[in-house]
């Protein structure tokens, strides 16, 4: 429990350690107000024509990759190498090794979130625009390089039995029919057995057919026997054709559980 | 240490059920309990319908992570404290129960859509888990009882199923094949000493002392990775799909005792003891929206998919009985008749959906932290308890016995449960940087009987910090249950339970980031 506490602390303390942005000023509550960052605004955007997005959209790119360039020459470079990208032999199907390859920048970038790297199609993602791969950012890195898309076979595959309901068919092994029982009893009887002597309860409440009578002998010689019942259950009347005699295949599904031991054959020994 | 940690992944929300094997009563379990998520969330009752912008959202209403701009870390570990109370045919006892569980856990990552050219003004995406159901708990009541006894259900089982002495042997190695190797039951002898039926030894009429006495763990897990994205801060609409991960293990022991100390009338005592768990994981869908007609106001609309869980159980069990002169102590188990291994059943399950509708007041909807004042929030939830269904699965699936018993499954499933609501409000009032919550809630009976009185009330309240990039909130929940449990279940004559009262309470820690 110690221990349990201990990494508690060290994990909120590194965490809180981290999170630097919100260190100075006011720290935002989302349920109230959520800052987002500034947007243009949807009408003015509107007003632009297509080759002014289209200007826009790669001046923005540029900026990103040279951005990056200049932080990692080595790391963007293979960007560079449009043959690359688009050779036909990394990409005729849409589970190969490219559309996950590790040297992809937009798909490589988890901290680019502005950029939205998850690319659930909300409009905004440049790939969605459908241009080119020099970005890495097409069609094919919007679906199938998407590692928690839609479009990721991983949901696609998972298949489940549609549990079917059915008609009702009362069987050996089960006690179900019980759960259809709504009669309630939760007190006792405190004349001692009264449930069980005839016709004392009234005729819904006589349940003297459930019990038998045992009478035991007297302890000490002299002394007098006592009495008292048991709990039994007969078949019904099996010599109607309709009604099955005993089986010793009965019970197997009881419960739900394949309930027949695979060492049970044995007896269960005499009485004493 | 590895205790803990499981019992805080594995751990909470709703109480324990009853139950034998496979029956309605799992069902249950995974549907009827109250919600869990982070400490802001359960201090204002758990309502989350309209409100958003809490990561619990991702687990009740997925647009609710929409109203997110900004990126979070959320931890929330959570204490619970179980008090039960039961009355057993006139007597009463009670039961207490602690362990760890845990709520909303997870990270949301959000982004402004900053080219202007979508009316899609911000997306997020949430990762999170989250403890719907904690199973840790203790349910133990006992009385006596001169009416009916557990071992009638073996002689019911028997005789419906016109087992004879080799199928009483071998053929219910969890339940009545125990019974009957111990002499607990035995045969009826008829006419011209033909097997008649089933006798108990148990001596009814005099009565017995009968104990129950159950210990769960575990809970009901779920992984949600949600998605939503917000049209100019007026519409939001989000989905998640889930992973739920579920893991029950029930401990019980259960025992009668001669109340008449007659060492003639042939019955001393039985002690039945089950090891029973019960593993899954499937999969599921939520989805849902929040509109914003005015400033301040939110309306909020979610619906769950059934989850389809493919779950295996697993059950060992063994009896001793005494029955004095007739056949002295006798003891059998099921690992003795199954070279020592458990019993194992493979079925899905689907629970029900759920529908949530909910109205949020916000005051105010603005970026200075010393201008929001609070809110107010409810939810009203319908959820179809009877919608829950059982399939066979696996290797049993072409058995025609088995079949049976999940096509009855059902059929008890429809006739005892039904459909019903559960309300939630709760607010919060902020100053700045300190926040206090109140909040209350209200969960229906799942049971169709009228009968069988079960409903949960909760009252809540909590504290939140807020400030420097980070947050911290603590809440209690006082968890008022009411629940009938029955200890066994007879077909032909009338059942016996114990009524449960009594409460949980749930104490939860989050810590947030800011990132």
């Amino acid at each position: 429990m110690k221990k349990l506490l201990l990494s508690a602390f060290v994990a909120a303390t590194i965490l809180s350690g981290c999170s630097t942005a919100y260190q100075m000023g006011q720290t935002p509550d989302d349920v109230y107000f959520s800052p987002g960052e500034e947007r243009e605004t949807y009408a003015a955007a509107n007003n632009k024509n297509n080759d002014e997005r289209y200007q826009e959209y790669v001046s923005t790119m540029d900026d990103r990759y040279l951005r990056m360039r200049v932080g990692n020459r080595d790391r963007w470079s293979t960007i560079d190498n449009f043959s690359y990208w688009n050779d036909m032999r990394y990409d005729f199907s849409p589970y190969t090794f490219n559309h996950f390859n590790t040297f992809n920048p937009w798909i490589l970038d988890p901290y680019q979130f502005n950029f939205n790297p998850w690319g659930i199609g909300l409009g905004f993602r440049p790939g969605i625009y459908g241009w080119n791969n020099f970005y890495g950012g097409g069609w094919n890195g919007g679906v199938f390089g998407n590692p928690i898309g839609w479009g990721n076979p991983m949901f696609s595959v998972i298949t489940y039995a549609n549990p079917k309901a059915s008609l009702p068919t009362y069987t050996s092994g089960s006690n179900l029919s019980a759960l259809r029982n709504r009669m309630y009893n939760n007190n006792n009887d405190p004349r001692n057995g009264n449930w069980y002597a005839p016709g004392t309860n009234g005729g819904s409440n006589n349940f003297s057919n459930l019990v038998k009578r045992v009478f035991s002998g007297p302890t000490t010689s002299g002394g007098t026997g006592s009495s008292y019942d048991r709990s039994i259950r007969t078949f019904g009347n099996s010599s109607s054709s309709s009604i099955p005699t005993t089986s010793s295949s009965a019970g197997g599904a009881s419960g739900g559980f394949k309930s027949t031991g695979s060492s049970a054959s044995t007896g269960r020994g005499g009485r004493n | 240490m590895k205790k803990y940690f499981g019992l805080l992944i594995s751990g909470l929300a709703i109480f324990a059920q009853s139950a034998t094997a496979q029956s309605p009563e799992e069902a249950l379990r995974l549907a009827w309990f109250t919600q869990n998520g982070t400490a802001r969330n359960m201090a204002v009752g758990g309502v989350m319908g309209s409100l958003g912008g809490d990561i619990t959202a991702n687990h009740v209403n997925p647009a609710g992570i929409g109203l997110y701009k900004t990126r979070e870390l959320v931890l929330s570990p959570g204490f619970l404290l179980n008090n039960n109370k039961f009355n057993y045919r006139g007597t009463d006892s009670s039961s207490s129960k602690s362990g760890f569980g845990y709520g909303t856990t997870g990270i949301v990552l959000a982004g402004s859509n900053k080219s202007g050219y979508s009316k899609w003004t911000s997306s997020a995406v949430a990762i999170s888990v989250n403890q719907l159901a904690n199973y840790n708990n203790q349910v133990s009541f006992s009385g006596r009882n001169n009416f009916s006894s557990f071992t009638e259900k073996y002689l019911e089982e028997l005789t419906r199923d016109r087992a004879d002495t080799n199928a009483a042997l071998s053929n219910y190695i969890f339940g009545s094949s125990l019974a009957f190797r111990t002499f607990l039951v035995d045969t009826l002898s008829g006419v011209g000493g033909a097997v008649a039926g089933y006798q108990s030894l148990v001596p009814i009429s005099t009565g017995v002392n009968q104990s129950y006495n159950a210990r769960t763990t575990g809970g009901y897990n779920e992984i949600a990775i949600g998605f939503a994205g917000n049209m100019a801060d007026k519409l939001y609409v989000g989905g998640s799909f889930n992973i739920p991960i579920v893991k029950y293990n029930r401990e019980l022991v259960y025992s009668e005792r001669d109340a008449t100390n007659d060492p003639t009338n042939q019955f001393s005592f039985f002690e039945y003891k089950e090891s029973y768990s019960s593993q899954g994981a499937g999969i599921g869908v939520k989805l849902g929206t929040i509109y914003k007609p005015t400033p301040f106001v939110r309306i909020g609309f979610a619906f769950h998919s059934p989850q389809f869980i493919t779950m295996t159980d697993r059950i060992r069990s063994s009896l001793v009985a005494n029955t004095e002169t007739y056949a002295g102590q006798r003891s059998e188990s099921s690992d003795n008749l199954n070279s020592g291994r458990a019993g194992t059943s493979k079925y899905n399950i689907t629970t029900p959906w759920r529908a949530i509708g909910s109205f949020s007041y916000v005051f105010r909807e603005i970026n200075d932290t010393r201008l929001q004042k609070g809110f107010i929030s409810a939810d009203i939830e319908y959820v179809h308890y009877k919608g829950a269904r059982f399939a066979v699965a696996g290797e049993n699936a072409s058995d025609a016995g088995f079949r049976n018993y999940y096509s009855a499954l059902n059929e008890a499933i429809i006739d005892n449960y039904k459909g019903n609501i559960n309300a939630r409000i709760g607010g919060e009032l902020k100053f700045n940087t300190i926040m206090f919550r109140l909040g209350a809630a209200y969960y229906g009976s799942p049971y169709q009987d009228e009968a069988l009185q079960a409903s949960r009330v909760i009252g809540s309240g909590g504290l939140g910090y807020r400030n420097k990039g980070m947050f911290i909130d603590l809440s209690y929940s006082h968890i008022m249950n009411k629940d009938a449990v029955f200890a066994y279940r007879l077909n032909d004559k009338p059942n016996t339970f114990a009524e449960q009262t009594g409460s949980r309470g749930s104490i939860m820690l989050t810590f947030g980031f800011k990132l």
